[in-house]
């Protein structure tokens, strides 16, 4: 199975993630912003999807644009990540196919999703605190 | 073989016209009114496959949230807002994975495009 060949590599790595429904989980704080790790695996067609989310989790009505603008300073950076929206709020995800399934290349995405993921937590709430620019 | 020729290569095969131009690999498809620019970099760790439409999809914010959705559904691209407010799809692979990966991440950018000239022509 996928995902346990990618739990193993996780914890070879001395990580130790949560097993939930099919995923694995993994939780990162940092000055007391939380960042929820999720790993999900798609054994036909061998493909993980890495995603980041903030808990609380960051709300993107209104803040579309802010989001978009934001996504592609993280890529213009290097950084591989694509921000999305799942049911309102932000999400940031890798998507590895098996030749991207080695150890290295997951921690390394777990890394860019929850360093993003805290860059949009960061960016949006100096937006939420003092503009209003939503609209391009 | 370097990644950029490996990349020529891969494109030579699918019949796609392309231009070298230096370090990067430059192809354009036009479809009606919109055409579709796509640039590949690549260098020693990660190859970047950035895409745009002419003329530019400069979107509303009703527009951004059914971008940001269809990020989510979507894999292996997605879509950015560059600092001139225009959409951009860009798709990362690792340079070792050109083999496997290019291919479907190059044609996914093109029907990343191609919805946005959707957008463009309605």
């Amino acid at each position: 199975m996928l995902l346990d060949e990618i739990e193993s590599m996780l914890r070879s790595a001395g990580l130790t993630p949560l097993r939930e429904e099919g995923m694995l989980v993994l939780m990162i704080g940092e000055e007391g912003r939380d960042v929820v790790i999720y790993i999900v695996a798609e054994e036909e067609r061998g493909v993980a999807y890495v995603l980041a989310t903030a808990y609380p989790p960051l709300k993107a009505e209104g803040r579309e644009l802010d989001l978009m603008r934001a996504s592609w300073d993280l890529v213009d950076k290097g950084i591989p990540c694509k921000v999305a929206v799942d049911r309102g709020s932000a999400v940031v995800e890798m998507d590895l196919d098996r030749c991207h399934l080695k150890k290295d290349y997951l921690l390394e995405s777990i890394y860019y999703v929850a360093e993003s993921m805290l860059t949009l937590l960061e960016r949006m709430t100096h937006v939420g605190e003092g503009s209003s620019d939503t609209e391009g | 073989m370097g990644h950029l020729e490996q990349i020529e290569e891969i494109l030579r095969e699918e019949g796609i016209n392309y231009r070298r131009v230096e370090q990067a690999i430059i192809a354009s498809f036009r479809e009606g009114e919109i055409s579709y620019n796509v640039i590949v970099l690549a260098d020693e760790d990660m190859t970047v496959i950035v895409g745009r439409t002419d003329p530019p999809l400069i979107p509303t914010a009703e527009m951004a949230k059914l971008l940001l959705e269809e990020n989510f559904k979507m894999n292996f691209a997605s879509y950015q807002l560059s600092e001139d407010n225009e959409v951009i799809v860009t798709s990362f692979l690792r340079s070792e994975c050109i083999g496997e990966s290019f291919k479907r991440n190059f044609y996914i950018t093109l029907t990343f495009l191609r919805k946005l000239g959707e957008n463009l022509a309605s």
